[in-house]
């Protein structure tokens, strides 16, 4: 058998021939041995392949590699403190903010009862947000014109636009910190409590602080014990964990944020 | 919206900087890309980076997307290269690490990975072949891909992507050897 009628019988066998090329394939095969075993091999292999199970990620892989690759896409953060990269929600009712952030999904636009304020000499800031300030993503341009508002600290009541999916009784209070030691401390008992989890917990969506601010959830976090979920964001590109712990005990959750999320 | 159409508005989206796309991308497409990261570089935390890489890729250069083939395709491109890369690389590093006065190479041996025990699995027979024939057995066997696309795919002309594909198979039935013929055996016992 000739090298070019085995890569005949290797086509065949792969079924990339028709017509004439074909039959007379098919005619070697059936006259002869050799052609008959490598188009057998072809075949095999080929079945061999096709039935072999594809490696898949497990759940804690594809949290690891949304983190990873969305941490990636963040600017480098090397002014920025660390503990200022992250924020935390510790107080108050994390299950509704879960409820939200599956329901709706995206900070966007700013109606209701919203308020901005700086604490003077601060390294944080604290604002109240309504929840019927969650629009879906596509908002983008509603969602821009509101933080402009809320750049500017602008405590009055902002412009109400019309929000689908709202009316959830959530507020968000971005709490002032000033003690970096204190905050690193929880973050990283918070941390070690992250180590032992195994079970992953849909959260899904964007928070979304503004165009300088987007901020993404993923999926499913594992989480255990008194963490009711931990949403990765990225705020003014730089990456951020929210720890979302505590009771719910009345429709808020408390953040730690720092200023340059809620300016542009 | 197609399955195609959709990737392709997505990708629209994300090569606007748009995260909330470039997520459902990845939510989409991450199987399929860890699968061939993980046939072609062998090792799990490897296949890990390859596809991290891969979609990072994705979305620096999502704007350089034409729109003309699949997303997938492109896809599947980006990993496949990103694996032949890093396994470069990692060939590389293993060649720079040698000893300055080390014996000097013996032509004839196989490449390390060819000397992986073949225990009649075919997932063992695949890794231990070279990682050209390996690519394109995986990607037309295993993904069903057609010559067409992995030309494209793998920047070679359509009979080389043939010839890879066949020298692959031929290369897993001699690893394979035994687990080829006896199944074959079996049958006919059977019968």
């Amino acid at each position: 058998m000739h090298d070019h009628d085995l890569d005949l019988i290797a086509e065949y066998a792969s079924d990339l021939l028709v017509g004439g090329d074909a039959s007379r394939a098919a005619d070697l095969v059936r006259r002869c041995a050799d052609c008959a075993q490598e188009f057998a091999d072809h075949r095999e292999i080929r079945q061999l392949l096709a039935l072999a199970p594809p490696p898949a990620l497990s759940e804690f892989e594809r949290t690891r590699l949304r983190r990873s690759v969305l941490d990636s896409l963040a600017p480098p953060a090397a002014t920025v403190p660390v503990w200022q990269r992250r924020f935390l929600a510790v107080v108050g009712t994390a299950a509704a903010m879960l409820v939200l952030v599956v329901g709706i999904g995206v900070l966007g636009d700013l109606g209701g009862d919203d308020s901005f304020t700086q604490a003077e000499g601060s390294d944080l800031t604290t604002t109240t947000i309504a929840a019927d300030a969650f629009v879906p993503m596509a908002e983008d341009s509603a969602q821009d014109e509101a933080m402009g508002a809320l750049a500017d600290g602008d405590s009055e009541r902002l412009t109400e636009e019309s929000v689908s999916g709202g009316g959830l009784p959530l507020l968000i209070d971005v709490g002032v910190v000033d003690d970096p030691a204190h905050l690193d401390a929880v973050l990283e008992e918070l941390s070690a409590l992250l180590l032992e989890t195994t079970e992953p917990v849909p959260v899904e969506e964007a928070l979304d602080f503004g165009a300088s601010c987007a901020g993404t959830f993923e999926d499913e976090i594992p989480f255990e014990g008194e963490i009711l979920g931990v949403v990765l964001a990225t705020l003014n590109g730089v990456p951020t964990e929210i720890f979302l712990t505590g009771e719910r005990t009345e429709p808020s959750v408390t953040m730690l944020v720092a200023p340059d999320c809620l300016t542009r | 919206m197609n399955e195609p159409d959709r990737d392709r508005d997505l990708m629209a989206r994300a090569a606007t900087g748009d995260r909330g796309a470039f997520t459902e991308l990845m939510d989409r497409h991450e199987d399929m890309v860890f699968a061939v990261a993980m046939r072609l570089m062998r090792d799990r935390e490897a296949a890990f980076d390859a596809t991290q890489e891969t979609f990072l890729t994705l979305f620096r250069k999502a704007d350089r997307y034409s729109g003309e083939s699949a997303v997938s395709t492109w896809l599947y491109r980006v990993a496949t290269n990103t694996c032949l890369d890093l396994l470069r690389k990692q060939k590389r590093r293993r060649a720079e690490a040698l000893p300055e006065h080390h014996d000097e190479a013996d032509p004839t041996a196989r490449e390390p990975f060819e000397a992986v025990e073949v225990r009649g699995d075919i997932e063992t027979a695949l890794a231990a072949i070279p990682v050209d024939f390996r690519a394109a057995v995986v990607l037309s066997d295993i993904h069903g891909l057609s010559i067409a696309e992995m030309a494209d795919i793998l920047e070679v002309a359509p009979g080389t992507v043939k010839s890879r594909v066949f020298r692959g198979r031929r290369l897993l039935a001699d690893k394979l050897g035994n687990l080829v013929d006896q199944p074959r055996r079996q049958r006919t016992d059977d019968a």
